[in-house]
């Protein structure tokens, strides 16, 4: 194994024209004048690899899974609805105070669930058991919100309200926010920030034995991801102007969420959105295909796929992508590997 | 209102008899593998189905049914537990969560194809009838169940404290490592504990069936409260399965007899955020 | 101050059993101290209150004049008293370096220092070679030079080696051994080193304790403990 071939692959591995040559080209897709449904699975497919980086970063890095992230998407979504549609308030500005009742509730819910060690199941419960309260709440409360007919947003096409007549612009929009997630993301993981959650995902014990603050950086990450997740949702509401409490807060949108980052691997900076790549544009060509839902025998096959892929491949598909480096050279870091 | 209050704390600890036999099997699992079975309630899914085909199909009575569908059921976890389960304790949690969201696809969905989404119940005519004391009434349908619950949560814990097998699991519980070293193979008995959580989830399954429909996402409700009971007992622990159950067996029924029943679920909902905040081990619980 | 490490009257019970009692020493600067006794007499649960994960039911721990007891066990980490385990435990799926990286942070400011320094200090223990393989794929002999690598990086002035020894070979004991007296020469650090073969903490310490059932019943230089009855007997009537 000689330096120069292992220089070459490190700099091939690590390299970021190579992530960045996809995303531009990305950037130049709606020139192509697609299908309106083609565009929509890109749509799509970028949210979900969006919300997939958020949760894996206080589920992945931090090793706190949560279940139940809709909370937060919904949290989002409904503060936004239901702000402009009784007070006519700019879903920009209904938007961050959103964000803001998202960022709140995550840090109560991490303080409370995090300020004892005994901490891991009962967060995983917690998160579950949170998504069903605001789902049962907000169909109760149906005066206020539609109940489980949801609510609607009023139209008005005007980019002031975060609205937009065609989908192009929302295609830009979860573009950037997707491509700024996964940047963030990388950037987490190389720094001080990313290694101390590693640390606290591997052993909070030995982590605190290290100086490291388990707590303090639970709930960090914890609201990260929460702030990050609670905006996806204000997109939601802004690209379908109609919210309903199963789609928001629904916990098969929070087991997409988890099982797709997993799939994909949510160790690693990539991984979620390699997940999101690979499964959403199945699913969606599925559906359009066999025509109606998803449910049956698609998603029995995709659980058998799951079942496989958690028992079998370590740190999901991204891991073989990381071993098929390592293994061509041993000086390659085998960095934060099977997750 | 004196009569109704007896009647609301009755209902209760008829339904706490109910959830106590989810709740005991999470934390058997819990207690020897350090691992929740997120799929647990659709292990009572296909036991519900099994029996509810066992009655429309042969005309068996499901408390009869019993031991055919908790033997059903153990088979399923020894298969599951030797196939899934046991090469991925090691795992870190996210890794073994991917398996249980897949479990639960598969149930749900195998369930969804072979039987269709419909609800579906029986009729089993004793059970819904009614014993009156002074003025209380009790559902025979509940009361037998919240009794074959008892007795199955009495038998485990005589199986666990007196026989040879029971001692070897509640060793492995309490420290695997110590258990390996006296000579127990761990191994097998991780998977007879699966095996035997699944078991007693059967049980419940008979005596849930004349009293719920039957449909492909029932298993989800059921987790949700057993996790919430988990939560409140503490997770692991044997007593504080019982003793949640029952407590929110009787918020739910007092909250439902006040109120309505539909903040009934969501009153349990906030006691347990108040156990989060105030004692996050549960009340049997151990601290760190 | 001469003690840079003062224990006080440390008592601890579990239940009802009582892991430790009234145990009082110190520790001077550049002293390494050793801690034996035998298996039960509360050695790790010690480390555990000086390293703050376990409160003690009575007594105080004076690092520096400063009372650590109440101190969550980070903040004991980044005053400058780091504690190693005896059941190692690395970061089973980072490599090993980025393990003592993230030991090094606790001191360091920027990744790039904090990369330097694990490198060079990895290399001190001699695991140079294995910069960039899995921890968890690590010999228990590895692993434990991996710990101390990782306590050395955050630059402690007092460490506590929970049987840092065991199940090494001969080799590797006398290997660590030299080691340790090298990082006391070269880096000034304090030791309390906890061992169970015992004619190696004779070696490396200045002193040492001996405790038994909880309580300390002997303190003093190796050959005076060595040839000290009470803890002949103790060491030669249990059954380890």
């Amino acid at each position: 194994m000689t330096t120069l071939k292992a220089d070459v692959v490190k700099h091939l591995a690590e390299n970021k024209n190579l992530l960045y040559i996809p995303i531009v080209v990305l950037f130049f897709i709606p020139l192509l004048q697609l299908p309106i449904y083609v565009t929509h699975v890109f749509i799509l497919t970028f949210l979900f690899a969006y919300l997939c980086t958020a949760w894996s970063l206080i589920s992945g890095y931090t090793g706190q899974v949560s279940l139940g992230h809709s909370c937060f998407y919904g949290i989002g979504a409904y503060t936004t609805t239901l702000l402009f549609h009784f007070y006519n308030l700019t879903p920009w500005i209904g938007g961050t105070i959103g964000i803001v009742f998202s960022v709140i509730f995550a840090f109560i819910l991490g303080y409370v669930c995090f300020r004892f060690r005994v901490s891991g199941p009962y967060f995983t419960f917690a998160t579950l058991a949170f998504a069903q309260i605001l789902e049962m709440l907000f169909i109760s409360q149906s005066q206020i919100t539609g109940g489980e007919l949801g609510i609607e947003m009023p139209y008005t096409g005007s980019p002031l309200d975060f609205q937009f007549t065609s989908k192009i612009p929302y295609y830009y929009i979860i573009l950037m926010l997707w491509v700024g997630a996964l940047f963030l993301s990388r950037h987490i993981q190389r720094s001080k920030f990313g290694y101390y959650l590693f640390a606290v995902r591997e052993d909070e014990g030995a982590a605190e034995a290290c100086g490291i603050n388990t707590t303090k950086y639970k709930i960090f990450a914890l609201i990260l991801s929460a702030a990050l997740t609670s905006f996806g949702g204000v997109f939601h509401s802004q690209y379908y102007l109609y919210v309903t409490p199963k789609a928001v807060y629904g916990l098969d949108l929070a087991f997409q969420i988890s099982s797709t980052s997993l799939v994909g691997g949510s160790g690693i900076w990539f991984g979620p959105s390699l997940g999101s790549f690979l499964i959403n544009p199945v699913v969606e060509g599925i559906r359009a295909t066999i025509g109606g839902t998803f449910f049956g025998v698609p998603l029995l096959i995709y659980g058998i796929l799951m079942i496989l892929i958690g028992r079998f491949l370590p740190g999901g598909v991204s891991g073989i992508i990381q071993r098929g480096l390592a293994t061509r050279d041993m000086e390659m870091s085998k960095k934060v590997g099977s997750q | 209102m004196n009569v109704n209050l007896i009647q609301g704390l009755i209902n209760g600890l008829l339904l706490g008899g109910i959830y106590m036999t989810i709740a005991l099997g999470i934390n058997l699992i819990y207690g020897v593998m350090r691992i929740v079975n997120y799929a647990h309630g659709e292990a009572l899914m296909i036991g519900m189905y099994v029996a509810f085909w066992l009655f429309t199909l042969a005309g068996v009575n499901p408390y009869l049914a019993i031991p055919i569908v908790a033997a059903v059921l153990f088979m399923l976890g020894i298969i599951l537990h030797k196939s899934v389960i046991e090469p991925v304790l090691d795992l870190p949690l996210s890794r073994q969560i991917l398996i249980f969201i897949g479990l639960i696809h598969v149930f749900q969905n195998s369930a969804m194809i072979l039987w269709s989404p419909n609800y579906m119940n029986i009729d089993v005519p004793m059970s819904r009838e009614s014993i009156q004391i002074f003025s209380i009434s009790i559902p025979i349908g509940r009361l037998l169940a919240t009794i074959i619950a008892l007795v199955s949560a009495f038998l485990l814990y005589y199986f666990l404290k007196n026989t040879k097998i029971g001692k070897f699991i509640v060793a492995t519980s309490q420290d695997p490592e110590a258990a390996s070293a006296l000579g127990i193979d761990v191994r097998r008995i991780r998977t007879l504990t699966f095996g035997l959580s699944l078991a007693l989830t059967g049980i419940a399954a008979c005596v849930f069936l004349p009293l719920y429909f039957v449909y492909p996402y029932i298993g989800t409700s059921f987790n949700i409260i057993a996790f919430i009971i988990i939560t409140l007992g503490g997770l692991g622990s044997y007593t504080g399965a019982i003793i949640g159950s029952i407590i929110v067996g009787m918020i739910e029924s007092l909250v439902s007899l006040l109120y309505d029943s539909s903040i009934a679920t969501a009153v349990a909902f906030i006691v347990f955020i108040l156990i989060l905040l105030f004692r996050p081990s549960g009340i049997m619980g151990q601290r760190e | 101050m001469k003690e840079m490490l003062k224990v006080e009257d440390i008592t601890k019970s579990f239940g009802g059993i009582r892991a430790l009692h009234r145990v009082s020493f110190h520790v001077a600067k550049k002293e390494i101290l050793g801690l034996i006794g035998p298996n039960g007499s509360g050695k790790t649960t010690l480390i555990n209150v000086i390293s703050g994960v376990y409160n003690p039911d009575e007594g105080k721990v004076f690092y520096n004049g400063e009372n650590l007891v109440g101190s969550p066990p980070h903040l004991i980490a980044e005053k400058g008293v780091v504690r190693t385990f005896q059941l190692t435990r690395p970061f089973g799926n980072l490599s090993v370096i980025d393990n003592v990286i993230v030991g090094s942070l606790l001191k360091s400011d920027n990744m790039v220092e904090a990369r330097e320094r694990s490198i060079k200090t990895l290399k001190m223990v001699g695991l140079g070679d294995y910069l960039h393989v899995l921890s968890k794929d690590l010999t228990t002999g590895n692993r434990k030079k991996l710990e101390l690598a990782r306590a050395l990086s955050m630059e402690p002035s007092l460490m506590l080696l929970d049987e840092s020894l065991a199940g090494l070979t001969s080799a590797e004991i006398r290997g660590n051994l030299t080691l340790l007296k090298r990082i006391r020469s070269d880096r000034g650090i304090s030791m309390i080193v906890v061992e169970h073969v015992v004619k190696a903490v004779m070696d490396v310490s200045d002193r040492i304790v001996v405790l038994d059932a909880g309580e300390k019943i002997a303190e003093g230089d190796p050959q005076s403990i060595a040839n000290n009855e009470q803890v002949v007997e103790v060491y030669l009537g249990k059954s380890v």
